[in-house]
């Protein structure tokens, strides 16, 4: 192809017009915001809100025939309105507030899902180092993990003779799979750059797991706790069975016995609530804990 | 001469049906303290192989490392790498990721105040002092870039070893940092091993460009040694007939005498 | 506290008033600390469960009135269980280990637990028959599609309907609250009376009861025999009618017992006297009929059994309405607690064997097993007795046999001589 030389340039060529310079409008001011808190709020909490309404006036109009199989809001709050407007009332020991069952339960699945979250890191820190060992017990592990939690009761039973601590192991049997599958996933994850690092700074297997597999692995553990902490709180109905008490599972299960539908909707909407609050709680502690470790 | 040898080593890899992939063939190289050689070659001649081989992140198949005559089969501080990706930790300040190696590598022999002091030195000398409370994250991959230099520099290492450090980089940036590099060296006067793709860079930086022939089972081709005097200014350069003559030389070794060809399937 | 009746036609000592007092005069007879020394209960306390069932009234009045602390025992905890099965479970644990010492449980329990023919590994649990907590008033549901099939009191309209289905294949089921309890061994007779072979005619299966209601209501059961207020929540639903209430099946039949631990009663003896003592006084105010609102509403409530009080009221008072247009008033069919001078209460060693031979006629318990050895085991109305006194009660009309027992089918059942009985039933699998 052929190359166009570039003019030089010539001397006395008439030098080019200075360019003007036009002032553009600035543009008319927006209206007036809320300021930036007000505003997140506003714009986080309004769309939900505004769907909730919509669907509980949709099931209030589907439901407000008479003889509907499925209580209609109204339904609920004129039967159980109470359970909802006083969380903390005591009326006698087995007859108290849905906010002391949750808090009850939560005991109870906090014990379970600790111990959970504890044994269940460890384990898929080993195993995730290494592929003979995930290969082995992979299989096992993907059939416990669809065990429901009723199953679980009566060998934890047998096993534990004793009715506390088989309530808190069907609770911990439950959590601890995801949290194994995905520290090991985390784990076999770590970027060989970070393990060239290690070695080269000659870190112990101390100093390589609590600096660098910890860290790496994070993103990857706190979602498999996020999993695992609301599988602990589905598994507190399974739990309370047995146990019976004042535990919000056992209210469900109790609510279910006595046909009492419009308490068990209730009931639920305290569970999920809290479940709600579980799960952005892990999340929270793992945002802060791996500040930095997706970046 | 002696202070790092590289005596007659051979590297290969277990390969499918049991034969072995030789991707390194006898090499041998004595490098002397203080000097600043880069290796040369195309994709898959071995190069970042042999640099891991000295960095002890994999073993020799046959043949030996010695560093001041010891031998050298596993990985430390004292032949500290700066990696292309530059493997920061992305949870940790820019502060913290040196931290981690000296305090690993001096906890021992000095005092906190004293590795405070050191830690800032080193980022001061990568100009990274201003950034050292910013995360990875928050900053641009020349920033990193230097951090990383910063991070193996505080180890005090006896060779600082960097696979091409700057291969991810725009040209803009590239510049600079060579130029941080060289300047580094002048104040250190430490010995470095540099493995790069660019004729310019190599010969700008090293004393000695060593060129590999290609793989498989590459071995070194030629030892050009640069005699240009430090320090290199590169704009100055570019017409210095030394300068063009070695570069001359890198091509023609590149370019005609062991072309890279694709590997046949 | 008590409710304080007005005189009525009945004899002063057999009204809750005069028992009472009667009771509380002979205590204040005898010095305090001779009373105190030979009968203060080893500990203050022990853990019952029960199940929602109206049966298990007695020992939530006994809670609720303070009859269980006035007898020394001020730490009873009454908790409710959530099934049979986990009943079962506490009672093996004991209270030590997070479960039960005792409670509301279905008559033939005591000997399958003792013989561990229901429990985990076959372990065997020896439980105490202390008490007969009620009698009658059970229920036989069916489905509101059979309400034109003349089937009541005598099941065999059934035969035929389920024969049919049957053999077009279809699942028959019909349920029951656990494997040889009472509601089990109710239906079984209740079928095989009619001619219907509750093992090879229909499908007997273990449900929750309110899983018995919801499966009716979508049309998936047909029959079922469980506790009141199941029964009557079945006909105020509209969802099926009422058979037959087991009074009509065998006249003032046992039900439920208060069962507890053999190695508890034998480590507490005076605590367990105390206890039966509660409960005896809350069975004279469970059955005086102007208690009968205020046990409703009582065990009714959110603290107890959370259910409408409509579905407990009327039955207990013998107001049954059995939901296919035939609506009674039968006393004598009401649910029973005490009984004339307690007769309902004591556990009559010949009840024990009934049900000990039934359960063998159906194959649950071996049918070489030694009867009269289980109950002499298990049965312990000496202790009752003792609880009886301590209340001033006239204790001289019992012993061990109730008598000739007779259902509604014209068979009897004489203790003295049980093979009698199983040889004259024609539908039987014994093991």
């Amino acid at each position: 192809m052929s190359v166009t030389a570039l003019k030089p340039k010539v001397a006395g060529a008439p030098a080019l017009p200075a360019g003007k310079v036009v002032a553009i409008a600035p543009p008319p001011p927006r209206a007036r915001r809320l300021s930036g808190m007000a505003n997140r709020l506003v714009e986080n909490a309004l769309p939900p809100v505004l769907v909730i309404a919509a669907l509980l006036a949709l099931w209030q109009l589907a439901l407000s025939g008479g003889g509907a199989a499925l209580p209609s809001p109204a339904e609920i709050w004129r039967q159980s309105g109470d359970l909802i407007l006083q969380p903390f009332y005591v009326a006698g020991t087995q007859d108290m507030g849905l906010g002391w069952r949750v808090l009850t339960s939560l005991e109870r699945v906090g014990v379970g899902f600790g111990l959970a979250a504890v044994v269940g890191v460890a384990i898929g820190a080993v195993i995730g180092q290494s592929a003979w060992l995930m290969r082995g017990v992979d299989p096992l592990f993907q059939v416990l993990r669809t065990v429901p939690p009723l199953a679980w009761l009566p060998i934890s039973l047998a096993a534990f003779m004793d009715s506390r601590p088989s309530a808190i192991f069907v609770i911990f049997i439950t959590a601890i799979w995801p949290v194994i599958i995905n520290t090991a996933a985390g784990v076999r994850a770590i970027p060989q750059d970070y393990r060239n690092v290690a070695a080269v700074l000659r870190l112990n297997q101390w100093e390589f797991f609590a600096k660098i597999m910890v860290p790496a692995a994070a993103p990857y553990i706190f979602s498999g706790l996020r999993i695992g902490v609301g599988l602990a709180w589905l598994a507190i109905v399974a739990a309370e069975m047995l146990t019976g008490g004042v535990g919000i599972g056992f209210f469900i299960w109790d609510a279910w016995n006595s046909s009492m539908l419009t308490d068990i909707f209730v009931a639920l909407l305290y569970i999920g609530v809290t479940g709600f609050a579980l799960d952005r709680l892990v999340a929270f502690i793992g945002r802060v804990v791996s500040r930095g470790t997706m970046g | 001469m002696g202070y790092l040898k590289i005596d007659r080593v051979v590297k290969s890899f277990p390969g499918p049906g049991g034969r072995d992939n030789v991707v390194l063939n006898d090499i041998r190289l004595e490098i002397a303290k203080g000097e600043f050689v880069s290796i040369i070659g195309h994709s898959g001649c071995g190069k970042s192989t042999l640099l891991n081989l000295v960095g002890g992140l994999t073993q020799v198949t046959t043949g030996a490392i010695k560093l001041e005559g010891r031998e050298v089969n596993a990985p430390g501080p004292d032949r500290a790498i700066v990696f292309q990706n530059h493997s920061l930790l992305p949870w940790l300040t820019v502060y913290d990721n040196v931290r981690m190696a000296v305090d690993k590598v001096f906890r021992a022999s000095r005092s906190r105040a004293e590795r405070h002091d050191w830690i800032m030195a080193n980022l001061d000398l990568v100009q990274m002092g201003h950034a050292r409370d910013k995360r990875p994250g928050e900053i641009s991959g020349g920033m990193k870039q230097r951090v990383g230099i910063a991070r193996a520099l505080a180890m005090e290492p006896k060779i600082l070893l960097l696979d091409e450090p700057f291969g991810a980089l725009d040209a803009l940036t590239r510049a600079h940092l060579q130029d941080a590099v060289m300047d580094i060296h002048a104040r250190l006067k430490n010995t470095m091993i540099m493995i790069t793709h660019d004729v310019d860079e190599a010969v700008l930086l090293a004393d000695r460009i060593v060129m590999m022939t290609n793989g498989p089972a590459a071995t070194i081709g030629e030892v050009l040694a640069v005699g240009l005097d430090r320090p290199r200014d590169r704009i100055a350069l570019a017409s210095n007939p030394d300068y063009v003559r070695a570069r001359e030389g890198v091509l023609r070794f590149l370019y005609e005498r062991h072309r890279f060809v694709e590997a046949a399937e | 506290m008590m409710t304080v009746t007005a005189p009525s036609r009945r004899s002063f000592l057999k009204s809750a008033a005069g028992l009472a007092a009667t009771a509380a005069a002979a205590r204040s007879l005898l010095p305090g600390g001779a009373w105190a020394a030979t009968s203060a209960p080893e500990v203050a306390g022990a853990k019952l469960g029960y199940i929602a069932l109206t049966d298990s009234a007695p020992l939530i009045i006994a809670q609720e009135k303070g009859f269980f602390a006035a007898h020394g025992m001020t730490g009873m905890l009454v908790e409710k269980q959530a099934s049979w099965g986990a009943t079962r479970d506490n009672m093996a644990l004991g209270s030590a280990n997070g479960g039960i010492d005792g409670g509301h449980i279905l008559r033939p329990k005591v000997h399958l637990y003792s013989t561990g023919k229901v429990m985990q590994n076959g372990q065997p649990l020896p439980i105490y028959n202390l008490l007969g907590l009620n009698e009658q008033c059970q229920g036989i549901s069916v489905t509101q599609a059979y309400a034109e099939s003349g089937v009541g009191l005598d099941s065999s309209p059934l035969k035929a309907i389920f024969g049919k289905k049957r053999a077009a294949g279809a699942e028959i089921p019909v349920a029951m609250t656990f494997p040889g309890g009472t509601h089990d061994l109710w239906m079984r007779y209740w079928l095989a009376a009619g001619g219907i072979d509750p093992t090879k005619d229909v499908d007997l299966i273990v449900v929750p009861p309110p899983q018995m209601v919801a499966n009716m209501k979508v049309g998936n059961m047909e029959a079922f025999c469980v506790g009141e207020p199941w029964n009557e929540q079945l006909v105020n639903q509209g969802i099926g009618f009422t058979a037959a209430t087991t009074g009509e099946i065998w006249a003032r039949h046992p039900e439920k017992v208060l069962g507890m631990r053999a190695d508890w009663v034998d480590a507490n003896p005076n605590a367990t006297r105390a206890i039966l003592m509660a409960v005896m006084e809350a069975q004279i105010w469970c059955d005086d009929p102007a208690n009968k609102d205020e046990m409703a509403s009582i065990v009714s409530g959110r603290q107890w059994y959370k259910v409408p009080v409509e579905d407990i009221a009327a039955r207990i008072k013998g107001e049954i309405n059995y939901g296919n247009g035939r609506k009674e008033s039968r006393p004598d069919l009401a649910m029973r607690f005490w009984g004339e001078n307690g007769t309902a209460s004591f556990p009559w060693k010949s009840l024990d064997s009934w049900f000990v031979i039934e359960n063998q006629r159906w194959g649950y318990l071996p049918g070489d097993l030694d009867a009269a050895a289980l109950v002499g085991q298990t049965n312990r109305s000496d202790l009752w007795i003792e609880a009886a006194k301590g209340l001033g009660l006239d204790v001289a009309g019992f012993g061990d046999s109730r008598g000739v027992e007779t259902f509604f089918d014209g068979k009897t059942f004489d203790p003295a001589n049980p093979g009698a009985y199983l040889d004259s039933l024609a539908i039987k699998a014994m093991a």
